[in-house]
């Protein structure tokens, strides 16, 4: 029959969607978010997860690089069962949303405390006083300077900057500019007002209030800093040298060429230097902040483990999702990727403390003042409003006390608008 | 209809149902329900909640970012199109001259257009690069100081729309399929009637062309409405905000796209979309009603 072959391929093609679940095994969709080496050392963690419970079988999937695609399967309302390529600054939308099951319950029947986390990390996971995610791995920031460039302009290389003046004194003395006009070396370049205006002493956001505090005195004490520091350079000048900089995970990157003397990055650092900068003299210290503000302070961000609400499999997602970020998992996935561990205690342990670039992270991590993204489910508008405040001040386009002003007034009429929608719902 | 016939009617349904359901479940459904969530409040992940014009009547009066990239939009049509349209005429007018290695210059002109538009983007970002990119190396050549390009507000629009001619390939390969098409017996009329190469270009190419430039006009008017791609990949490099620098590459594409999938405001996105197909429909008919003036079919 003629029309026999077209249905029999229709067929066979949605065969092949089906896929049948081994007999007395519960599947767990596990997506996720890490690729190349660190996808590995996943699938490795799955692998003895499934040899140890028998009755689960976790699939892994890989998103790397397309994080879309879970908004997707939320909306589609078929999400994976564990899923750990959301960012953490998505939490909040997704969790105001109802597609994240809470998991504080689970977590606290597990015999995991709040404490056991990091300082401000439990609460960085939470909206709303509820947990919606776990994390394997957290990442710290802090200075790293070259110590032959601290030498050539005179400056004792086992020193660093432990003040504002300071940075700004090193950092000009570290810039060369040519004949040309054009710069050659910087020291330093403050970016992302996001981290300034914290360690300045402000906020981004009231949750009690559910009040934008965009234009907190200390914020835009720390906008006039940046704006006042960034056009001593000449802000086309700067931004020209720096569309000049390679990529970052190479040789060509800007601190490993020469073209950065100071240059704020992680606990991974070491790793990348031994590979991209051999023969670089490098030292590290705490990012410097101003007396009335906060020292010490980290964002925490980065990709999260979450059990979106409409999994099938709940308690077999929890039974992997608290095993894959348990701390022995942890501690090892971290130390196989060069990050730091969210549990305290690991950090604590030798195979933690015995490098001293990770002790030194660890212990910046082990301190106060470190906060998740500021828990408002509007928070992607938020972000972009606040990033074009800080291009339009650099540029000169605005008063940044007016333009912050104008960034807290948009989004707080947006924000009130969504929980009146919400509320009248 | 006999059986045999009914039976070849339904098989070749059926071979052709991939894509009369891909168009129905993939186009048309989406299109249809567009509008719909143009009328609601619609994340993406929540059920869509309606809400009447309000998504419409906050684009027009509360959106200050509507207007701006509109604007930036606007000037991509009015004058990054006109130049776009010019330069693809007259390389193609050069390329239809008879020389020695034509062929060569033609596929060089038509080389760019196979580069895919993201990599000839990365391409051009280096090319463009105030620093060590080769367009102020060359102009420093001349002893000329080039502008920032892209980072520049004043110049970064002027940078794309220099990029887009790069591109022009496909542009210029219809009009010099159209230029061969030009009788070359009313080329020998006109210059039996004295008409130098000028006046030959005015009486004889322009009119007897026209009517693919007037389809090069409509299809560069929606693909300027349209643009996106080049600006997303260029202006978003290296952390900075979306449509930078100062806004001033913000186009209305860009600004759809950042509410519909980075802010989850996807039944404003849809508004947005519509907004822009009845813009693109108004500009698309004004060309279409004045064609009957300036477009000549050697047939009518």
């Amino acid at each position: 029959m003629r029309t026999g072959a077209p249905v029999s391929l229709l067929l066979v093609a949605l065969a092949g969607c089906a896929r049948p679940a081994p007999p007395g095994k519960t599947v767990v969709d596990y997506w996720t978010g890490w690729g190349a080496h660190e996808l590995e050392l996943q699938r490795e963690l799955v692998r003895e997860f499934n040899a140890s419970h028998p009755e689960i079988q976790v699939e892994i999937f890989c998103v790397a690089g397309a994080y879309q695609k879970v908004r997707l399967a939320f909306a589609a309302e078929d999400p994976p069962d564990v899923c750990s390529a959301v960012w953490m600054s998505e939490l909040a939308s997704y969790a105001e949303r109802g597609v994240l099951s809470p998991l504080g319950p689970r977590f606290q029947a597990q015999g995991w405390r709040p404490g056991d986390l990091l300082p401000g990390l439990y609460d960085a996971l939470s909206y709303e006083g509820r947990l919606y995610a776990l994390s394997t791995t957290v990442n710290t920031y802090f200075l790293v300077y070259n110590r032959d460039v601290f030498a050539e302009v005179g400056r004792d290389p086992g020193w660093c900057p432990r003040t504002l003046e300071e940075l700004e004194a090193v950092s000009r003395e570290c810039t060369v500019v040519g004949d040309d006009g054009r710069l050659q070396r910087y020291g330093y370049r403050p970016a992302s007002l996001m981290h300034w205006a914290v360690a300045f002493g402000g906020s981004w956001y009231d949750p009690a209030a559910r009040k934008v505090t965009a234009d907190h005195p200390a914020n835009v004490a720390a906008l006039r800093w940046l704006v006042r520091y960034v056009r001593e350079y000449g802000v086309e000048r700067l931004e020209s040298f720096e569309q000049s900089f390679g990529n970052w995970q190479s040789a060509d990157g800007s601190f490993f060429s020469g073209r950065v003397a100071m240059y704020l990055t992680g606990e991974w650092f070491g790793r990348f230097a031994a590979r991209y900068g051999p023969g670089i003299d490098w030292g590290y210290c705490p990012l410097p902040s101003p007396p009335a503000g906060r020292g010490n302070v980290l964002l925490w961000d980065g990709s999260v483990f979450v059990i979106p609400s409409a999994s099938r499999h709940r308690d077999e997602a929890w039974e992997f999702l608290s095993w894959i970020c348990a701390p022995a998992q942890s501690a090892r996935f971290c130390l196989g990727i060069g990050n730091l561990s969210p549990w305290s205690d690991v950090l604590r342990r030798d195979d933690f403390r015995n490098d001293p670039l990770f002790a030194f992270a660890a212990d910046l991590a082990l301190g106060a003042n470190a906060q998740g993204p500021p828990p408002m489910p509007l928070w992607n508008l938020y972000r972009s409003e606040i990033a074009r405040a800080e291009d339009f001040a650099i540029h000169g386009k605005g008063d940044p006390e007016q333009l912050l002003q104008r960034v807290a007034a948009k989004v707080q009429r947006e924000l009130d608008r969504f929980f009146a929608e919400k509320e009248a719902a | 209809m006999t059986r045999t016939e009914r039976s070849r009617f339904v098989a070749g349904l059926l071979f052709c149902s991939p894509w009369i359901v891909g168009f129905f479940v993939w186009t048309a459904w989406p299109i249809l329900a567009s509008i719909y969530y143009s009328l609601c409040r619609f994340d993406g992940i929540a059920p869509p909640r309606f809400l009447g014009l309000l998504n419409y009547t906050d684009l027009l009066f509360r959106d200050d970012l509507f207007w701006k990239s509109l604007w930036n939009t606007m000037y991509f049509v009015v004058i990054g199109l006109p130049v776009s349209l010019l330069w693809s005429l007259g390389l193609a007018l050069l390329l239809n001259l008879r020389l020695r290695g034509q062929s060569i210059y033609r596929t060089l002109a038509y080389l760019p257009a196979l580069i895919p538009v993201v990599a000839a983007s990365v391409i051009w970002l280096w090319l463009l690069n105030p620093e060590i990119g080769l367009i102020n190396a060359l102009l420093a050549g001349a002893g000329l100081r080039g502008p920032a390009w892209l980072l520049s507000p004043a110049w970064a629009k002027p940078a794309l729309i220099i990029m887009g001619l790069w591109g022009a390939g496909g542009t210029i390969l219809i009009y010099l399929a159209a230029l061969q098409d030009v009788p070359l017996h009313l080329y020998e009329a006109a210059r039996i009637d004295g008409a130098g190469p000028a006046r030959q270009l005015w009486h004889v190419t322009l009119p007897m062309i026209s009517p693919v430039v007037f389809f090069n006009v409509v299809m560069g008017l929606i693909g300027s409405f349209q643009y996106f791609t080049q600006v997303y990949v260029m202006t978003s490099a290296g952390g900075r905000p979306l449509g930078g620098p100062q806004d001033s590459t913000l186009v209305y594409a860009l600004h759809l796209f950042a509410n519909g999938f980075l802010n989850f405001r996807m039944g404003y996105a849809s508004a947005m979309a519509w907004i822009l197909f009845l813009i693109t429909l108004a500009a698309t008919a004004l060309v279409f009603r004045t064609s009957a003036r300036w477009v000549y079919y050697a047939g009518k």
